[in-house]
Parts: C-alpha cells; structure tokens; sequence
C-alpha cells in the first residue's frame, strides 16, 4: 500500500495536468476528483497540492487567476497551458512505457504458490 | 466550527511576512479548506469531525513557508542580540561626563536591555491570535520589570526629580508589569499550556488546578504575602532586592504546581523544572551582586535565563515527540 502511496504522490504533477487537460479546476476540486476516483482510498494534502501548483505554474504548464466572487467564495483556479498540454502527453508516454516494462519484469514467469 | 477553522488557517500565517503571495496563499488554503469542511456536513459528518478532516487535510506547510524568508524569530533575535551588545555603550560614553548623564548611561543599559529582552519574549510564533496576543503581554510585562529601575535611577541624585517619586514610578511599573502578567496567564501564559492548544482535539484533559479552590483562596493569599514581603524589604533598605520577592514566588509556585500535577500523572515537568531554574538564576543574581557588585552586567542572568528557558523547553517536546 505504501509503494502505491509513493507512486501517487511522485506523479502528482501528471494528475494535476491530467485534471486539468479538459478544464479548469480548483485545489480541493481536484483533491476531491482524486478520493471519488480512488474509491476513497487517497486524498492529497492541500500542501502537496500547493508546492505541486507552484512548481507548475512556476515551469508555464498551469496558469491561475481568481474567480468565483459572485458566489462570494474567493478561489483560485488553475487552467492548463500549450505546454502543460504537450508536457502532459509527454508524461502519458512515459508512464505506459513505465507500466509496460515493470510489469513486465514483475510478472511471476510460472506458477507462484 | 467554521470560524474556528478560519482562525485556526489565519493562526497558521500569523507570524509570516505580509507579502500578496502569503495572502493568497492564505485565502486558497482557507477557501479549500471551507469547501473540504462544508463537504464533510453535506456527508453528515458532525462539525468536529468536518473541523478534525479540514484541519489534518492542511498537511505540513513548512516547505512551503520555508522558501520565503522566516520573518518574525530570526530578525527579533539578531536585533536583540545587537541590542544587547551595543547596551554597555551608553555607560561608557555617557560616563566621561558624570553627573547626571552617569545616571542617564545607566538608564539606557536597562533601556536597550528591556527592548531586547521584549523582542525575545514576545518574537516567537503562536498559533492562534489569542495565544499571540497573550504572549506579547507576557513580553511587554517583563520589559516593564526589566525598566523599573530606571526612574529609581534617574532621580537618585535628588536633583530636579525628588526620588520619591522614581520610586513611586518603580512600583507603578512593577505593578502594570505584574497586572499583565496575571492577565495573560491561564490557558495562554505557559508554554506546556500553548502545546495541550496546539496538540489535535483528541480528550484534552481540562485545566481543572486552575478552577480549584486551592487556587482561588491561594492566588490572593500569595499576593498578599508577596506584597508584604516587598514592603518590608523596602523598609529594611533592601529595595535593590525587594522586587525579587515577586519573580522568587513566581518561581516557587512553577515549581509546586509543576510537581503536584506530575505527581498526579499530568504534564508539569516543564513546568517545575521552569521553576528551579528561575531560583537557581536569582540565587546566582543576588550572589554575583553581592561578592562583586556589578550590578551593571549581573541583570545579564535574566536574558540567559529565558534563553536557557527556551532551550528547555525545546528540549522537553524533542523528548515528547520521540515518545510518541
């Protein structure tokens, strides 16, 4: 469970963009997107989110602007960038190829008993 | 619960610089962590467990925190280690003129002495307002002790200020000084207090020493004695040393109220050993005055005092924290 846990938390950048790919969305939005597709079984600290936010607006893959004062809630809401786009595909790739070859050196070669 | 949340959020940016990138990040944080609370109550969860859920789903902001330049502690520290350097200035100069600007010298001494000593007392971080609050008082009473000496100082040589009025001036600080120190205790006044605030709402056992009757016949009796002893030193010539009666009782009672609550199984370790080592400080500070009468540099023990303080007590939640 915990090697998931690293897992999730190592790609936090990816689902962030993954997230945003097809609009654009706040923090605890996306936290939330995160539990329901996880069955609950994973929440991301609103401080991870944060410094994953920053590093990726800080690389001009996410941009964010203030919306949302009409409702009277003040939130900060992130949208994606050409080049979050494009990191985002590239990143995709990555993780296929990742997941491709581990399971492919971790899969038992007979029967495990 | 709500507006506990927010305070407990606006708690957590109290002591950082006041920059637009710490406030957004202080309104992103609150908004999300109103959005997480509001819904943990639409999924029916009470508003201390949606508090409890908004609360933990912060996480550890420090890495966040820490690339901005800590503003508060480090600033306050270089500025009163400074302050404490450059106070032996004042004498030195001030002396090649004698008279009355020998007594001025020493009364900057203590000045500079006071501000620093505020500025270490009163820099570090809290983590509600209230506490914050609680703590500037403490650190504006010991300022206030610290500088009583002065108007003593400045009219002992009778000239245009008759020095029964320094020494009425002398017990009108001590006496603010005290009155604020009485204010700010209670749940804020001591750090193994402001830990129990901090610690997650898990039972928290209540101050019940606080409400006792013990307390309540004890306190205004401790003062009493407090104030006759200090007269009577007063009366005996002893003024220099008189006003030690307050901080020695201050300390005796950290020290039994620290053992008693250990004795019943609480946390008051801290506490007691607070307690001796303030009477081992005025032990050395009345000692070190009488063999060599440097009074001018002995005042030295009480900031060492409340650094040594500082180091206990960090030491104390290093202890805490391996336990757990």
């Amino acid at each position: 469970m915990s090697i998931t846990a690293d897992l999730v938390r190592g790609h936090t950048d990816t689902i962030i963009l993954a997230q945003l790919f097809f609009g654009d969305s706040y923090g605890y939005e996306i936290n939330k997107t995160i539990r329901l597709m996880t069955d609950d079984r994973y929440e991301l600290k609103e401080a991870t989110l944060y410094t994953a936010f920053r590093r990726l607006e800080e690389a001009g893959l996410i941009r964010s602007y203030w919306g949302g004062e009409q409702t009277g809630a003040r939130r900060r809401y992130y949208s994606i960038t050409e080049a979050g786009r494009a990191a985002y595909r590239r990143q995709l790739d990555d993780w296929e190829e990742a997941k491709h070859i581990i399971t492919r050196l971790i899969e038992p070669k007979g029967e495990i008993t | 619960m709500r507006e506990k949340l927010e305070q407990y959020v606006d708690g957590l940016f109290v002591q950082k610089r006041q920059t637009r990138q710490m406030q957004e990040l202080h309104d992103e944080i609150l908004q999300n962590s109103f959005d997480r609370y509001d819904d943990a109550i639409a999924r029916g969860q009470s508003p201390e467990e949606a508090y409890r859920a908004a609360v933990d789903g912060i996480g550890d902001l420090e890495p966040i925190f820490g690339s901005d330049a800590p503003c508060g502690s480090r600033w306050n520290v270089a500025v009163a280690v400074v302050l404490y350097i450059t106070s032996i200035i004042p004498p030195i100069i001030f002396g090649e003129f004698g008279g009355f600007f020998d007594l001025l010298g020493a009364a900057l001494l203590f000045v500079f002495a006071a501000i620093a000593t505020g500025l270490l007392v009163g820099g570090g971080r809290a983590p509600t307002q209230e506490l914050q609050k609680k703590r500037r008082m403490r650190a504006l009473a010991i300022m206030l002790y610290i500088l009583c000496v002065v108007p003593p100082i400045l009219t002992s040589d009778g000239g245009v200020v008759p020095t029964t009025v320094g020494a009425c001036l002398m017990f009108l600080m001590i006496a603010a000084a005290t009155g604020l120190i009485i204010l700010s205790a209670g749940r804020g006044g001591n750090a193994a207090q402001t830990e129990a605030a901090e610690a997650p709402a898990a039972p928290t056992p209540p101050p019940a020493p606080q409400k006792s009757l013990a307390w309540r016949i004890g306190t205004p009796l401790y003062w009493i004695i407090a104030a006759m002893l200090f007269f009577a030193g007063c009366n005996l010539g002893l003024w220099m040393y008189a006003w030690i009666v307050f901080p020695l009782f201050g300390a005796l009672s950290d020290l039994i109220v620290g053992c008693v609550r250990m004795a019943k199984g609480g946390r008051g370790g801290l506490r007691a050993a607070t307690g001796l080592l303030w009477l081992a400080l005025l032990t050395v500070y009345v000692f070190l005055n009488e063999r060599t009468g440097a009074w001018l540099v002995t005042w030295l023990v009480f900031p060492i005092g409340a650094a040594l303080r500082g180091v206990m007590s960090g030491i104390f939640e290093l202890v805490k924290g391996e336990k757990q």
